[in-house]
């Protein structure tokens, strides 16, 4: 008798408790099969969520992401990359954040700012540090190093200027910061 | 493929017991909490029988919410309370019929049962402030929001919010990095590449991309975290000694700020052999609150600081020991802390006083220490009025922040609505813990934070375009139309109990609250006025005493009057009784 009472007034109690972690639960979203970038978490990743998922119910991606400006959101609705797609591949300009410690209040963060042909790297590409400035500006032609690629060290006050040519290097010299 | 047969029968009974059980269970917790309040409400010291009350001439009746019943932890000496000792010799019984958390709809109700069985001399009124979260009776009254168990699961509600609140907060200060590097797969290509051209920074860029990849939640988290280690440990073996030099001290802070305690210390251990003068002045400053030391290792670590720089060494030890101690649950370490920091900042004050150092280091130990008002004070006349510094810059969120952890929601919105015109150019967390707290308190309403927000717009006109500033703005523009909404429902229960008054020949009284609920409190002015009843400003003389002699004098929690301030409304109600002749002085 008394199983018969509780085990399902036990159960009943605990149905909001499961209904709770439902919503909790992360979900993955790695379909794609081209190899530019992999995308999981929809917990993480809230703007990838906000197109792909209606009503808590994942829609099958069979055409991949659609054309145009993607930025996507971390947790606390920072944005950790905004990139541009076309044909399911990286186009134009993309950046990648890397948020670190107490984004509240001191937001440091390095960025890496790229050009893309095709989901190939094509043009400038730039490394931020932790203070926002450049600290690398690589210059590529379809997915190599080629033409010149600097380096800037802001403590020395110095630029270093190397030359590449389809990814090998050539010559380097350094200069002053102007 | 056999299947059992489900009988239907067995079912419909199992189902039957099941929600019979479940009525059952609701209904005896619904007579348990009634018997418990109702025996509570005997228990009180200002409670009065039936045979007490009958031998008094003449009844006053007050009604109201928490601040009637006495707060929290005062409920022995409530305004109804001292007044009733003071009106004894009148021979006038004072009731408490004050229910906390009673919104007007309530206390209409209440006194509407009230006074067809009685015939009270005067009503005392204090009400309205609970309106703002408590909607019983806005709308169509539900059967189920006047059970005890409804009211039970709001204030479980409330309690779980705030806890989650707090939760949260603790957990924004000790963020974990994440990355959107790893969208691309071309993020090591580009290190790599970069490398080419300066082998130390590029390797640095690289090592901080491995490392911080393992708190980035991935599936293969674990995994990553060895081989990333491994990869930045080969890299690292693989630069020159120069190179080791520059770069070194950077991966201690890159693993103290992930939070990697064990790396850390052991690469501050390494970075100590190239390059000891820096390392020991980067693990001071950065790394020494994160790495996993023991206090002892850490002091000494200090001591070789005090030896070259005692001053230094001092503010150090004193950062070490104040770093977020506000969080730190075991109250009897953070006593410990807060002393032993106490000790060191006196020692730092005769060093050197006027050092702008020493008063970075008081902002802090008032602020860990809980004692806001001296921080703001300190903070708004050495670093405002100098300009301010990076380092303090944010020092208006952070209060806001602790004040929430704290549960003083109010003071929180004071701070966010500093902060917010020193600078409004913030990510959207800092709006939601706003808009959180101002839900959560009662002293500010919509209207006051939307005429900020006006003047935050003018002075930063490009802010049309900040979509976290703007979306707040316009969730303020609903929250004050609900507010009104509040408003007119809250007047239209008064003038229902004007009424009842008047038909009665019943005297009442209304009185404001003595906190600042600014739209309440005028609202109940206003409407008094409007319908020539007898009103009592509290707002006015604690505003002009609490300035005088402090707040924490009159006020026990972030609103609620202390036993002193009970004492200042009953004089305050006395004196209303005695003029309008209802009692004898």
């Amino acid at each position: 008798m008394i199983k018969k009472i509780f085990i399902p007034l036990l159960i009943s109690l605990f149905f909001p408790v499961i209904a709770y972690c439902a919503e909790y639960i992360d979900f993955t979203l790695t379909t794609y099969d081209n190899s530019n970038y992999d995308i999981t978490y929809y917990r993480k990743y809230k703007e990838i969520a906000k197109q792909y998922y209606k009503g808590n119910k994942l829609v099958k991606m069979t055409g991949g992401l659609p054309d145009g400006k993607l930025k996507l959101l971390n947790f606390n609705n920072l944005p950790v990359a905004i990139v541009n797609i076309k044909n399911n591949k990286f186009e134009g300009q993309c950046i990648f954040l890397q948020r670190k410690y107490s984004v509240r209040f001191n937001p440091p963060y390095e960025k890496v700012k790229s050009m893309y042909k095709a989901g190939i790297l094509n043009g400038p590409t730039e490394i931020f540090n932790i203070n926002g400035d450049i600290a690398f500006k690589l210059n590529y032609k379809d997915g190599a190093l080629d033409g010149e690629s600097f380096f800037f060290d802001y403590a020395a006050n110095e630029k270093k200027v190397v030359l590449f040519k389809n990814g090998k290097k050539v010559s380097e010299h350094v200069s002053k910061i102007k | 493929m056999k299947f059992k047969k489900i009988n239907l029968k067995s079912l419909f009974i199992k189902l039957s017991i099941f929600i019979v059980s479940l009525l059952l269970l609701f209904t005896l917790l619904e007579l348990s909490l009634r018997l418990l309040g109702k025996k509570w409400q005997q228990g009180r010291p200002d409670y009065m029988s039936e045979e007490t009350i009958a031998k008094h001439d003449k009844i006053v009746a007050c009604f109201g919410d928490s601040y009637t019943v006495g707060g929290l932890g005062t409920k022995d000496l409530s305004y109804p309370g001292i007044l009733n000792k003071m009106t004894a010799s009148d021979n006038t019984a004072v009731l408490n019929l004050g229910i906390c958390e009673s919104n007007s709809s309530q206390v209409l109700e209440a006194i509407e049962n009230y006074t067809a069985a009685n015939n009270p001399e005067a009503i005392v009124l204090l009400v309205g402030a609970a309106n703002k979260y408590n909607f019983y009776g806005m709308k169509k009254i539900n059967f189920y929001q006047k059970l005890r168990i409804y009211k039970m699961y709001q204030i479980m509600k409330l309690s779980v919010e705030n806890r989650f609140l707090k939760k949260q907060i603790v957990k924004s200060f000790s963020e974990t990095p994440n990355t959107g590097y790893y969208l691309s797969n071309d993020i090591e290509k580009i290190f790599s590449d970069a490398m080419q051209i300066d082998k130390t920074h590029g390797t640095l860029h690289m090592a901080n991309y491995y490392i911080s990849r393992k708190n980035d939640r991935l599936p293969m988290q674990s995994s990553f975290v060895s081989a990333g280690n491994k990869k930045v440990k080969a890299m690292i073996e693989d630069l020159s000694e120069q190179e080791k030099k520059k770069i070194l001290v950077d991966i201690v802070h890159i693993y103290a700020f992930i939070g990697d305690k064990a790396k850390a210390e052991q690469y501050y251990r390494l970075a100590k052999k190239y390059n000891p003068e820096q390392a020991k002045e980067m693990f001071v400053f950065y790394c020494l609150d994160n790495a996993d030391m023991n206090e002892k290792e850490k002091l000494k670590a200090f001591n070789d600081f005090i030896a070259e720089n005692p001053y230094e060494g001092y503010c150090n030890i004193i950062n070490y020991y104040l770093n977020k101690t506000v969080f730190i649950k075991d109250k009897a370490e953070k006593e410990r802390r807060l002393k032993l920091a106490k000790n060191y900042l006196d020692k730092i004050i005769r060093l050197e006083p006027e050092n702008r150092r020493t008063y970075e280091i008081m902002l802090s130990f008032y602020r860990e220490n809980g004692e806001f008002e001296k921080a703001q004070e300190l903070y708004e006349t050495k670093f405002l009025e100098e300009g301010i510094t990076t380092r303090f810059k944010n020092f208006y969120y952070r209060m806001a922040y602790y004040l929430i952890y704290y549960g003083k929601f109010g003071e929180a919105v004071e701070y966010f609505l500093k902060a917010f015109e020193q600078n409004p150019r913030l990510d959207l967390h800092c709006y939601y813990y706003f808009s959180k707290a101002f839900d959560l308190q009662n002293k500010y309403d919509a209207k006051y934070v939307l005429n900020k927000f006006e003047e935050i717009s003018k002075k930063y006109p490009d802010l049309q375009n900040n979509t976290s500033f703007n979306t707040c703005k316009e969730s303020f523009k609903n929250r004050e139309r609900f507010e009104e909404d509040i408003l007119e429902w809250l007047q239209a229960d008064i003038e229902k109990i004007i009424d009842i008054c008047r038909k009665k020949d019943i005297k009442l009284i209304i009185q404001n609250y003595p906190f600042p609920y600014h739209a309440v409190n005028n609202l109940l002015r206003q409407t008094a006025e409007k319908n020539n009843i007898i009103f009592i400003d509290n707002y006015s003389v604690f505003e002009k005493i609490a300035e005088e002699d402090g707040y924490d004098k009159y006020f026990l929690d972030f609103d609620h009057c202390t036993p002193e301030g009970h004492r200042i409304i009953a004089d305050n109600v006395y004196a209303a009784l005695a003029e309008n002749k209802v009692i004898r002085k």
